[in-house]
């Protein structure tokens, strides 16, 4: 572990942080945002939320773009929503539903020998990260039959790969950034 | 039972850990109520209002009875309690289910409100001397440190790009997502802007200068902790020993 | 023998600067002595600084040449507290540092004792850097800096968001460390602030020249008959805001409101009444936390009154969308970073107009007239986010009004500008109340309040007073 996080250095590790810490101020806006989108397709909006949350992951392994990164933002905001108290429903159970969309997502960057950059690497991998999320939370909580199940996976497929898209917009423009 | 507040963050991750595990195990809706009853008193103990939790969860009312529907509609073999054409849209399989997960969710809220009575910066400090390693702990304490000012920041930004003149919910869905990419732009370029000069202004103060790094916080457990660890540890083992040989 | 003594220096930023930003500079400096360097905007203080401390060639990339000796420890306080301050309490920042170097627990509580003493910011120590003002902000980011036991101190443009009561704090804090032996280097552009200098440079087409200390600085004023006389040039006036018994709180929060303590959810002001005109600057002052910035966002209508009403053009808004209202009132908040959402400063003036479906000709000729009024034309092609903090808060005056609004709301416009900047800002906006537009100004700047302002409004202990033409 620690010659892992050797590798990242000291901008990597904030900007890893502050990715973290934007996926869950987002919060708030999400809902609105959401129902915005969801209006005329008759689809609830909470269906559509996890694209929103899963985007910063993407968004941040690309920017780092180095092995680990969406992994390292994962396990961030699991111990952030713990200590921070007032996010979330989670409760410790975040530490799983947090980190292991990150684990999927490195996995799958690292499988198909994706760079965190490119387009279809963040349009699959925000769909990969919010089914790994739907599943994970529908295991943990909701424990559907199977039919609303897959319902409920495929939305979050659709939001995940908004998401994904939404990274890659914001990921280009932020690539004009002067950093 | 100020003793219950003062305990070591370590002690309440611990406690927190037991319930939330158990919550996620069990399946029968006697269990989780009586495990619920449990929450509550510990609740008391923390000196945490249930009515706060309460008034957290209240948001997922609409969850439970869509969910109560659900599982009325999918799982067969029931009597329904109300029916339209055939099709169960109430049954009492269904209502139990929809217990279930809503005493399940307000156990892990609960337990989650008992880390609160700590402060983050200590709960962080709990997880270093349990050898989180601390870039990570870092990270969180970051993280921590700018939530509220990025929650601030999406707020701003939401009323400005409506200040523009800009009617959100009226606007065809390609342009949706070109709007919301700017809406997220001012808030994420800062982040990173801020990222840089923070980078520099950790550098200049010696992160990662030294291989051994020493700490102002050190928290010690207690005797009480001990105690309380012990007695955590013993309940959950005991009530999954006997919910396991009672499902074979 | 020197603390600091750079030699001839040079750095270039990368391939795309072709000239060096200075060269063969060299600098000097006691310990014991405070050295000011002032400079145009974008010469390369803050270049130089970084040199001086060590983060360049170490952190920074770019063509650099020259030797930099220090005698100790060299520490650095930026500008903007918020880019330095990461731990979420006041006591875990100030230890950062010490713990990085694997100080003794006892040797890090001693120091902390010792700096929070220094700083004044004792009762503060686990307060959430959040929660505190601009001023004991700065001055946490620097205790961050002390606590680290430096030889050599430099702050870059430490001061400018500092409100007058903590700078005097600040001043004197550093007066001190002077006479303790502490070497100072201090990025400056107010002349207020350099009083303390003992030795003073100037940065300039790539060199530092010493300049002399001048004691008093002259400073112009203008009289209230002059302004007078000017204001009642300005076209006709019209009551477009009006504000009838508002009453406003941010629930759940307990408020501290000039220093003091709020008990749960008590009115941050209440019954208040005023009136705004168009082609006419109002400013809107008072202490920190006094309410200015919220009294804004109710007039935008990014907040909503908890009692009473803001009247727009004679007709209650409450019922206005944002977009609607935002067609109306203009409205800047205090960061312009926040509110660029587009990705040229073209598209930035033309982005409300683009969606609020208007035709492409009239918004190519409102684009082109704002991008000459505001002398933006030669970047129009620019990232938003890149452009400098003067240029971006042009942009976003820019794109409020192409949306042709009767009013403007300005919060705090003059923060992170200099002196000069500020005067481009003035000229600007007696232009636009010439053209009719009102603008009420939230301001700090009395200087620049009092020499532009028609009327001035204060808030203060949830009321407002009307001052008239100028204060004190
Ligand atoms: N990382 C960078 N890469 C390329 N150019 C840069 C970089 N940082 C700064 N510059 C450029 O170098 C010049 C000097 O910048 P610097 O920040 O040192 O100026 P300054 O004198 O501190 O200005 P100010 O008073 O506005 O703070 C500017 O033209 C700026 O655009
Ligand atoms: N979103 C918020 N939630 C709760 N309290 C707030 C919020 N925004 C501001 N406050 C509090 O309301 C009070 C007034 O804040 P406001 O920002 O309006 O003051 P101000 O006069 O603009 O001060 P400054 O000169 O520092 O900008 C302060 O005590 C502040 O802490
Ligand atoms: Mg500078
Ligand atoms: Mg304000």
């Amino acid at each position: 572990m620690k010659s892992f996080l050797k590798r990242f250095s000291a901008f990597d590790l904030v900007v890893l942080a502050m990715m973290a810490a934007l996926g869950v101020a987002v919060k708030p806006l999400v809902v609105s945002l959401a129902h915005m989108i969801t209006g005329p397709l008759l689809i609830p909006g909470g269906s559509l939320a996890g694209g929103f949350y899963m985007m910063w992951l993407i968004l941040g392994a690309a920017i780092v773009n180095k092995r680990g990164a969406a992994t390292l933002i994962g396990l961030v905001q699991a111990i952030l929503v713990l200590v921070a108290g007032v996010y979330g429903t989670h409760g410790i159970v975040s530490v799983l539903t947090y980190t292991l969309p990150g684990v999927a997502v490195d996995l799958f960057y690292f499988l198909a020998r994706q760079k965190a950059g490119n387009k279809t690497a963040m349009f699959a991998g925000g769909i990969i990260a919010n089914v790994i999320g739907v599943l994970l939370t529908n295991l943990v909580f909701f424990r559907l039959p199977l039919l609303p199940f897959l319902l409920s996976l495929s939305a979050g497929a659709l939001s995940g790969a908004l998401g994904g898209l939404l990274a890659f917009l914001l990921f280009t423009r932020l690539q004009r950034l002067k950093v | 039972m100020k003793a219950f507040l003062s305990l070591d963050p370590r002690t309440k991750f611990f406690l927190v850990a037991c319930l939330s595990s158990l919550a996620v195990i069990f399946r029968e809706i006697y269990l989780l109520s009586g495990l619920f009853a449990f929450s509550l008193l510990l609740l008391l103990l923390f000196r945490i209002s249930p009515a706060q939790l309460l008034h957290r969860t209240k948001v997922l009312l609409g969850v439970v009875i869509a969910l109560a529907f659900l599982q009325s509609v999918f799982t067969s073999g029931e009597q329904a309690l109300v029916s339209l054409g055939g099709i169960s849209l109430l049954s009492v399989t269904g209502i139990l289910l929809a217990g279930e997960f809503v005493l399940r969710i307000l156990i892990i809220v609960a337990s989650a409100a008992l880390l609160g009575t700590s402060d983050s910066r200590e709960l962080i400090q709990g997880l270093i001397q349990w050898k989180l390693p601390y870039e990570l702990a870092f990270m969180a304490a970051m993280g921590v440190r700018f939530l509220p000012v990025f929650a601030q920041e999406f707020r701003d930004a939401f009323s400005a790009i409506q200040l523009r003149g800009i009617d959100l919910h009226h606007l065809p869905f390609r342009q949706k997502l070109e709007v919301y990419a700017g809406l997220f732009q001012p808030v994420a370029g800062g982040a990173l802007l801020k990222a840089k000069a923070l980078a520099l202004s950790i550098e200049m103060r010696g992160f990662r200068a030294c291989e051994k790094r020493s700490s102002l916080l050190l928290l010690q457990l207690r005797g009480r902790d001990y105690l309380v660890m012990a007695v955590s540890l013993l309940l959950t083992a005991g009530a999954l020993a006997c919910y396991l040989l009672s499902v074979i | 023998m020197f603390a600091i003594s750079a030699s001839d220096l040079s750095f270039q930023y990368g391939e795309q600067m072709t000239t060096p930003l200075f060269k063969s500079v060299s600098f000097q400096l006691e310990p014991g002595k405070i050295a000011v360097i002032t400079g145009a905007s974008g010469c390369g203080k803050t270049t130089f600084a970084y040199c001086l401390a060590g983060l360049i060639p170490e952190h920074i990339a770019g063509i650099f040449q020259g030797e930099v000796k220090c005698s100790g420890r060299c520490g650095m306080v930026f500008q903007d507290p918020d880019t330095q301050i990461f731990m979420p309490r006041v006591q875990d920042e100030l230890a950062f540092a010490p713990e990085n170097l694997g100080l003794a627990r006892e040797e890090i509580e001693e120091r902390i004792t010792e700096v929070l003493a220094e700083t004044g910011l004792k009762d503060w120590r686990n307060a959430n850097p959040a929660k505190l003002s601009g001023g004991q902000k700065q001055l946490v980011a620097l205790g961050g800096v002390l606590t680290l036991c430096p030889a050599i101190l430099i702050l870059d443009e430490a001061l400018s968001q500092v409100d007058r009561v903590y700078r005097k704090t600040l001043k004197e804090l550093l007066c001190r460390l002077r006479d303790q032996g502490m070497a100072i280097v201090m990025i400056e552009h107010e002349a207020e602030n350099m009083d303390i200098a003992d030795e003073l440079f100037l940065m300039e087409e790539g060199t530092l020249r010493p300049l002399e200390i001048a004691k008093s600085l002259p400073v112009q004023e203008q009289t209230p008959q002059e302004k007078a006389r000017r204001s009642s040039l300005s076209s006709a006036k019209r009551e477009v805001l009006r504000v009838e018994e508002l009453r406003f709180f941010y629930e759940n929060k307990k408020l501290r409101k000039q220093g003091a303590e709020l008990p749960l959810n008590e009115s941050l002001f209440d019954d208040l009444f005023f009136s705004l005109n168009s082609g006419e600057i109002t400013a809107l002052t008072g202490a920190n936390g006094a309410g200015k910035s919220t009294l804004g966002k109710l007039l935008a209508g990014i907040l909503a009154p908890k009692k009473g009403r803001v009247l727009l053009e004679g007709n209650d808004a409450a019922g206005l969308s944002l977009a609607q209202r935002g067609r109306q009132v203009g409205y800047c908040f205090q960061n312009p970073a926040t509110q660029l959402f587009t990705q040229s400063v073209e598209e930035e003036i033309a982005f409300g107009l683009k969606y609020s479906k208007t035709e492409k000709e009239s918004q190519a000729a409102i684009t082109g007239k704002m991008l000459s009024l505001f002398e933006l034309q030669e970047i129009r092609g620019s990232f938003p986010l890149n452009i400098s903090w003067g240029e971006k808060r042009r942009l976003v005056i820019a794109a409020a009004l192409a949306l042709d609004p009767a009013y403007l709301i300005l919060d705090e416009p003059t923060t992170g500008l200099d002196p000069k900047r500020i005067e481009t800002l003035g000229t600007l906006l007696e232009e636009l109340r010439e053209q009719g537009t009102g603008i009420l100004l939230i301001s700090h700047n009395r200087e620049f309040v009092n020499g532009i302002a028609d009327r001035i409004l204060v808030l203060e202990g949830g009321r407002i007073r009307d001052e008239g033409l100028s204060i004190a």
